[in-house]
């Protein structure tokens, strides 16, 4: 019951990263146009490549995000094979061993959901200082 | 009412969590919402009128933007950690049963946890919609004074 229900946190929240990692994605995308488009009233100190790299590191790591990614570790209890065979999957009656899997399970989750959260938050790290600096620049032209 | 405290404190997490999550998928929706507004406004920069320059109306989308962001900002706090272990290489034997006690300790960290997380969240989707609505004001005043 408890490992059913971490594990149903885990993927709640691995889902909701996924998510939020597309939305990203595509509001990126969608920046990179008109940011493109105003290239000639970019101030003298920043080239267009240099302002085109915090969105390549972005879409690195929101590409990374969402990368799929099942574990070896897992191999026994989740099979992702090219010939699936029918002896593959076999039902276990032993209980230790159930609760062992879900523990790795648990594991596995925690891992990616790790690596999920650090990628999805260096990528939305650089989104909210390009978006300072922006607001910071908009603001010296107006003075 | 709830037959016993972890009923009562898992009824209030699954209420937090909604709240969250519905808080969440506004802030997605309008952040696409405001790229996609962004285009065409930018399209029109030559028909403002004088007192409105376009970088002013620009800076208001990435204030917005970047209210959005925060509020999109993925959290796991230390203290929610202690049952809920985030790490790149966690091993099997770190996830034990906790007792009955310590799972009403760690329900009620959560649930000041979600309530923290959903303040933040409630504030910045607040401030963004705000300036939402002031800027669908402002442009629906100054389309009726072009039409005059």
């Amino acid at each position: 019951m408890h490992y059913g229900n971490l594990i149903g946190t885990y993927t709640e929240s691995i889902r909701l990263c996924d998510f939020k990692a597309n939305l990203t994605v595509l509001f990126v995308a969608i920046m990179m146009g008109p940011v493109v488009a105003s290239k000639d009233k970019f101030p003298n100190f920043l080239p267009l490549p240099l302002a085109l790299a915090p969105f390549l590191i972005a879409f690195f790591c929101l590409l990374l995000c969402v990368f799929p990614r099942f574990p070896r570790r897992d191999t026994r209890n989740f099979i992702v094979v090219r010939n699936p065979k029918r002896s593959d999957f076999l039902y276990s009656e032993d209980k230790s061993e159930d609760v062992d899997q879900l523990k790795l399970r648990c594991a596995i989750l925690s891992g990616i959901l790790f690596w999920k959260t650090l990628f999805l938050k260096v990528s939305l790290y650089i989104c909210l200082a390009t978006l300072a600096f922006t607001f910071v620049l908009l603001g010296f032209s107006l003075l | 009412m709830a037959s016993d405290p972890a009923t009562y404190y898992r009824n209030q997490i699954a209420a937090y969590n909604d709240t969250i999550r519905i808080s969440d998928f506004k802030a997605n929706v309008a952040i696409i919402y405001g790229a996609f507004t962004m285009g065409p406004l930018m399209g029109f920069a030559n028909q403002f009128p004088p007192f409105l320059p376009l970088n002013a109306v620009l800076m208001a989308f990435v204030l917005v933007f970047f209210c959005l962001l925060v509020c999109l900002f993925p959290r796991y706090p230390r203290a929610g950690r202690a049952t809920f272990i985030i790490k790149p290489n966690a091993k099997p034997d770190e996830f034990i049963v906790p007792s009955q006690e310590i799972v009403l300790q760690s329900q009620q960290t959560l649930c000041v946890i979600l309530c923290n997380i959903l303040y933040w969240k409630t504030i910045m989707l607040r401030i963004s919609f705000s300036i939402y609505i002031l800027g669908t004001l402002l442009a629906a005043a100054l389309l009726a004074h072009s039409k005059i």
